[in-house]
């Protein structure tokens, strides 16, 4: 029984979160095949097409919102390969196309996984339910599973040759008007693989100066609590938890974050979490990696010093 | 034109759960339900939207009994008519719900807009509405952030990723999921409440299957982390040390 993955396509090139998760697929044993679908990246270097990309699809209206003409064209290739699961890395474009086409064609949804087990013919997975208060385990016999991203990483086999695939794509109803691009673009947090994130303990806007640096040195994105992103001191795209971004980077930094279950249930699943906190029963010292008693104020600026030292 | 706001119970976020020793569901006994945070958002932009487009306000939730009396509360906060789809059992699955309240959307009629939350809290799911807008036969938009209805169109701004929003334009019928920052929900007034009461909320039952899939086999807690290792000394020390750890133990650097 086959498994197609999604793999986003952007001018950048392929989302590596998906690829990851191919290789990932392809290690587990899967018998796995890949489409990727979006924007024509700008450079493709053959020697980094993956062995199982069957073929690819490249339209310049899938640079705006058109979840329809995506939905449309997945269909198309799982007509043609007929598989049981499809999978991709949970983004905002594949939450956002893939339940329709799950309606479509009658599979199943599942999203935000952690886990995947082949049991048989049968896919069983892990999914969190009340903000990672439970565990729910999922028999998935047709379905779309969107996994977390940098969760289940493998090496793929590379040397492909997808067919180009093309069609017309189906009339929008949503009309595209414009862009609004934020001053400092970033990667979506969702995907980020390093994140520095503050909280109230950070005082005053002025201060994710700091963070910014820190996370440019780690090569990271910015997240922030609720109660900054309430204050304003940080876009609302930037908030980490419940009722914000589920991110599942490798290395979560929460400098003068209190950690709220709240807070808790959109972070927790990083695979190492730094905690900088003065207060030394602050709740985030019960979920994190490596935990510092100490002023944020001292301690940023130091870790800042020692990275620009060995760089 | 009327507007039908899907609404979801949740429990409220900052309690801690219990799951049942037969590992199905959550020990529902000390459970504070409320109504789900982005549902607030869709149903306080429908409030706004109700003089514009005419019409009435439904709100529809599946779910046991307990429902109703969030239900009554979309009914404070001003929504005409509610429907309770009368189901014991825990629906999680986002297909079946939203077959279930399809059902029931399409007997509204003159429905024009269906305006829901972009997730549940409990399944963080974000699906039911694009599912909902399949079985419907309506385009939809998701994650909507902003929105103003002029001229019979819907100008609306989503965020796609990175802090980058997209500006659209949509016309009914439609299908829209709330995300936050499109409003400030506002509370019920103690006439709002009064009134409630006084408002139709019907219990209807569902002929549609209620085995999903697929299926929930089983719940159980997250594992304890192992606890973590704290880092003392003056801050140089802390900071040498924790670089030493994400270099030489984790490969993170
Ligand atoms: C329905 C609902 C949904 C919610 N969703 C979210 C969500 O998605 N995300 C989210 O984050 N929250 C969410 N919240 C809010 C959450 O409950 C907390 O209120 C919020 O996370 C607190 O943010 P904080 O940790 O930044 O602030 P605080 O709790 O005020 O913590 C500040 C911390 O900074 C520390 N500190 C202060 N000064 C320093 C210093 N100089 N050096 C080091 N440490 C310092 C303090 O010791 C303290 O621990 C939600 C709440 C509700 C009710």
């Amino acid at each position: 029984m086959k498994s197609l993955v999604f793999i986003d396509s952007t001018e950048e090139g392929l989302k590596k979160s998906d690829l990851d998760l191919l290789g990932f697929l392809e290690e587990s044993g899967q018998d796995v095949v890949a489409v990727a679908m979006g924007v024509k990246p700008n450079s493709f270097s053959p020697e980094e097409v993956p062995a199982n990309l069957k073929s690819v699809f490249f339209h310049e209206d899938l640079r705006h919102y058109s979840p329809l003409g995506l939905a449309k064209a997945l269909k198309t290739v799982m007509e043609k390969e007929q598989p049981q699961w499809v999978f991709s890395t949970a983004s905002l474009k594949t939450k956002d196309f893939f339940p329709w086409l799950a309606a479509d064609l009658n599979y199943g949804f599942i999203n935000e996984v952690t886990d995947i087990k082949r049991a048989e013919s049968k896919i069983l997975v892990t999914k969190p339910l009340y903000a990672g208060k439970a565990l729910a385990e999922i028999e998935a016999e047709k379905s779309f599973i969107l996994v977390q991203a940098n969760y289940m990483c493998g090496a793929f086999k590379r040397g492909g040759n997808p067919e180009e695939l093309s069609f017309s794509l189906p009339q929008n109803p949503i009309a595209h008007q414009s862009f609004k691009i934020p001053e400092k673009k970033s990667k979506d947090l969702s995907e980020a693989e390093i994140i520095v994130s503050g909280g109230r303990g950070l005082q005053e806007p002025e201060n994710f100066k700091m963070l910014e640096e820190l996370a440019g040195l780690l090569g990271g994105e910015v997240g922030a609590s609720r109660a900054v992103t309430d204050a304003g001191w940080q876009p609302y795209s930037r908030q980490v938890g419940q009722t914000g971004k589920t991110v599942t980077p490798r290395l979560y930094i929460a400098c003068g974050i209190s950690g709220a279950i709240q807070h808790l249930a959109g972070m927790q699943n990083s695979q190492v979490i730094v905690a900088i906190n003065k207060d030394s029963s602050a709740p985030i010292f019960k979920k994190c990696t490596y935990g510092l008693v100490g002023d944020l104020f001292e301690l940023v600026p130091e870790m800042i010093k020692a990275l620009q030292k060995s760089s | 034109m009327n507007i039908a706001v899907p609404v979801r119970q949740v429990p409220d976020t900052g309690q801690p759960l219990k799951i049942t020793d037969n590992t199905s569901s959550i020990d529902e006994s000390r459970v504070k339900w409320i109504l789900g945070p982005y549902d607030e958002f869709a149903l306080e932009e429908a409030l706004k939207l109700k003089p514009l487009l005419g019409g009435k306000i439904f709100t529809l939730s599946l779910g046991p009994e307990r429902v109703k009396e969030t239900l009554l509360h979309t009914l404070a906060l001003g929504a005409d008519e509610a429907i309770h789809i009368n189901i014991e059992k825990e629906v999680r699955d986002p297909l079946t719900c939203a077959k279930i309240l399809s059902e029931h959307l399409g007997k509204i009629p003159d429905l024009s807009l269906v305006f829901c939350g972009k997730l549940a809290v409990d399944t963080n799911d974000f699906a039911v509405p694009q599912m909902l807008a399949r079985l419907l036969d309506f385009p939809f938009v998701t994650n909507v952030n902003s929105l103003e209805f002029k001229e019979g169109n819907f100008h609306l701004t989503r965020e796609c990723g990175g802090g980058v929003e997209e500006l659209l334009k949509a016309s009914p019928p439609l299908v829209l999921s709330a995300d936050k920052g499109l409003n400030q929900p506002r509370y019920p007034s103690l006439q709002g409440i009064m009134k409630a009461k006084k408002k139709p909320l019907q219990t209807v039952s569902s002929t549609q299957v209620q085995d999903t899939v697929p299926r929930y086999l089983n719940l159980s807690s997250p594992g304890e982390k192992p606890p973590p290792e704290m880092i003392s000394g003056s801050p140089e020390e802390q900071i040498k040390k924790l670089i030493d750890f994400l270099k030489e133990k984790e490969k993170l650097l």
